[in-house]
């Protein structure tokens, strides 16, 4: 079944990017939900059937690590799996996501065929 | 692709130019004698009324800068009807120099003549009139604080809904950057775009947000004349950039002295883009002493304090450290340096070479070296090439050069065709429309100048088919059709021409309503020509005026296609069956292999 999918990225044209490239990618998903922060993200996937997560490090009011954090704190929607996609590619920040439950990490920028190859096994 | 009526034009501004002139006599009289009320009602009626005709008429041709007067006139007015300001007789000086300024030239405007000097009498018209409004006034009475900024509930509705529909349009030609830009044309047009901005942001005294919207104007010029970006993520500025902009519009009404957060990173952020800031440059050359640059520095930063935005460069040469000769050096200098490019100079019967030699490596040749300078250079050669009547006789330097050009002009269709799949499906998205593209006969070995020159003319086609072509699913139903609309793109090799045709098979041409349409508009000997050549009724699409999309599914944004096309020699088939689909062929007359001697004409 197609997944749903939760973009997370404070700009709404990067969000439009985003989903974009997963068109051109040619991968297949049900609904997309955007969210502004990390606080945001964590209404959306308590409200909403998300099945995977694409979220930015770098935002206002909660980050992609304060918000992989919190999100590992809430039993009910601790196991949706989250992608970090974002221009911080310090090993240090990544290892933080990854150690917090993120389970991959995609630079900006990217090409549809980046996002196939990594996102595709995800889908 | 916006077409502005041209032909209505000159008819509009022979309406205002005899609303203007009826109008002058009355302000002076009042100016006269300001006691004379009824007068003064009539004058005020009267101006209304020109100011909306300008209105409307600046909007509907895309005069911005007129749409820039009108505007403040408009604002002033409005507060003299809400009573917050009295009408005086300073505004009625400016309504004089209004009559003045219109009168004088509405004939240039409805030329498109003298655009550049017109736009600087009509700004300055409209700062100066904006400036007598004294603008705490309003909002001190309404108990409000603040000072500058905007009046966001009155007059400057229409300034806030056209930021924002701006930069709407910025985003979504941001969201498509990977394709527009490799199309110079459309960035051009998002210049444009900023430099819009900047003039709204900076008329209604936003001197940061102008500041910023100018600076992203010069980058993206300068990346349409051919300089490079820095790093490999430069739509992560614009998109950084834009989102400032918006949120400093999200909140307008607190947006008083602190325009847009962190404006300074932002400026240094899009100056980033095209390496070295000017300064930097100019003493790295040893023109400059680096504390002339930091004086420079203050100063601009005084200025725009005072609302005064200034370059750096302008800065430079008013200050008398540098002269504008030696600044476009640097700066012609600085492209040359990053393009990697020696130029070598030859001499050949009296005629100057400029020409590339050495350095192209192998990557640059990858669609990063522009037309602009892959073109002439190109045609140079060719010239002299085709000086010499046997290829022995030409020496071999220019043997190499044209052998490098040759290579500079090969075609990466792979790229291309990506680029087009993608604006295709954009496309369709963007209509709601379900489509199948294919693309045959990409692997041909294509000449990169014409593909170039005809990539904004297929994007065109394709548009045409995808938005008015196919129908949409609905209509295909009912029509007992294939659910998903089939658009096809094909380059052939035709006998040493290179046909590229766009097929759908959507609704057709509507040829008699086509006809209706055309005989409105044109004169009986273009339709009879027209009708008498190879195409018949369907050739009356490419004619100005002859606005079809609402009769035949077709825009007419190909207004001016068959010329480009006829231009260089080539030829536009039409075949269009009605329900069945229409196909159109560029027939271009040259194929790789075979330079032609003018390609400098084509561009």
């Amino acid at each position: 079944m197609a997944k749903n999918v939760l973009l997370v990225d404070d700009s709404s044209t990067m969000r439009k990017i985003i989903s974009r490239s997963l068109r051109q990618a040619g991968l297949e998903f049900g609904d997309i939900f955007e969210a502004s922060d990390g606080a945001e993200a964590l209404d959306v996937l308590e409200k909403e059937s998300v099945d995977i997560v694409l979220s930015d490090i770098n935002m206002p009011n909660m980050n992609g690590i304060e918000f992989l954090r919190e999100k590992a704190s809430r039993d009910a929607i601790k196991d949706i799996p989250v992608f970090m996609i974002s221009t911080e590619t310090g090993d240090d920040i990544i290892g933080e996501a990854k150690s917090l439950g993120a389970v991959g990490a995609l630079k900006k920028p990217f090409t549809p065929d980046k996002v196939n190859e990594v996102l595709g096994p995800l889908m | 692709m916006v077409i502005r009526n041209r032909a209505a034009l000159p008819l509009n501004m022979q309406g205002i130019h005899s609303q203007a002139y009826q109008l002058e006599p009355f302000v002076l009289a009042l100016k006269e004698d300001p006691e004379r009320h009824e007068l003064e009602e009539k004058v005020v009626q009267d101006c209304r009324y020109l100011i909306s005709t300008l209105h409307a008429v600046a909007r509907e041709h895309g005069l911005v800068y007129l749409l820039y007067m009108a505007d403040s006139f408009e604002y002033v007015f409005n507060l003299v009807d809400t009573g917050k300001i009295i009408l005086n007789l300073v505004h009625l000086g400016f309504v004089v120099e209004l009559c003045h300024v219109l009168v004088a030239n509405s004939k240039s405007i409805a030329d498109f003549e003298n655009d550049a000097q017109l736009e600087k009498v009509c700004k300055k018209l409209a700062f100066e009139l904006l400036r007598t409004v004294p603008r705490e006034d309003s909002r001190e009475k309404d108990g409000q604080k603040g000072q500058g900024g905007l009046d966001v509930s009155g007059g400057n509705a229409s300034f806030l809904s056209e930021i924002t529909a701006m930069l709407d349009t910025v985003e979504q030609e941001l969201v498509l950057w990977d394709y527009i830009a490799l199309d110079l044309s459309r960035v051009d047009i998002l210049a444009g775009l900023f430099g819009r901005l900047d003039s709204h942001f900076s008329l209604y005294g936003f001197p940061e947000a102008a500041r910023i919207c100018q600076c992203v104007e010069a980058t993206l010029k300068r990346f349409t004349q051919g300089e490079h970006f820095y790093g490999e993520y430069p739509e992560r500025v614009l998109i950084r950039t834009l989102d400032a902009l918006r949120t400093g519009v999200d909140q307008l009404t607190v947006w008083e002295h602190n325009d847009i957060q962190d404006a300074e990173k932002h400026l240094q952020a899009i100056q980033g883009l095209m390496h070295k800031p000017i300064g930097e440059l100019l003493v790295q050359a040893g023109l400059v002493a680096q504390e002339s640059v930091d004086e420079a520095l203050e100063l601009q930063k005084q200025e725009i304090l005072q609302d005064r935005p200034r370059r750096l460069g302008e800065l430079l040469i008013d200050m008398g450290i540098v002269s504008e000769d030696e600044l476009n050096h640097v700066l012609g200098k600085q492209l040359e340096i990053k393009n990697q490019l020696s130029f070598i100079e030859t001499e050949s019967d009296g005629k100057r070479l400029s020409a590339l030699s050495v350095g192209i490596q192998e990557e640059d040749l990858q669609l990063q070296i522009p037309s602009t300078v892959a073109t002439p250079l190109f045609s140079l050669t060719t010239q002299l090439w085709n000086h010499y009547s046997t290829d022995s006789q030409a020496p071999d330097a220019l043997l190499q050069l044209k052998q490098l050009c040759e290579k500079l002009c090969k075609a990466q269709p792979d790229q291309i065709v990506q680029r087009l799949k993608q604006a295709a499906h954009d496309l369709a998205v963007l209509h709601g429309k379900r489509i199948h593209f294919v693309v045959r006969g990409a692997d041909l070995d294509m000449d990169r100048m014409v593909l170039y020159h005809s990539f904004p003319l297929i994007c065109e086609l394709l548009a045409n088919s995808i938005e008015h072509g196919i129908e949409s699913e609905k209509e295909r139903i009912s029509q007992g059709k294939d659910i998903t609309g089939q658009v096809a793109l094909s380059f052939l090799n035709q006998a040493n021409e290179l046909w590229i045709s766009v097929e759908d098979d959507g609704s057709g041409l509507l040829l008699d309503a086509i006809q209706d349409v055309a005989r409105k508009h044109l004169d009986r000997k273009s339709i009879d020509g027209c009708l008498a050549s190879g195409n018949g009724a369907a050739d009356l699409i490419f004619y100005q005026g002859v606005t079809t999309a609402s009769a035949s599914g077709r825009g007419n944004g190909l207004l001016g296609a068959r010329d480009s096309v006829e231009k260089i020699g080539g030829h536009i088939k039409v075949l269009s069956r009605q329900g069945k689909g229409t196909k159109i062929t560029l027939q271009l007359p040259f194929y790789r292999g075979k330079m032609q001697p003018d390609v400098k004409n084509h561009s």
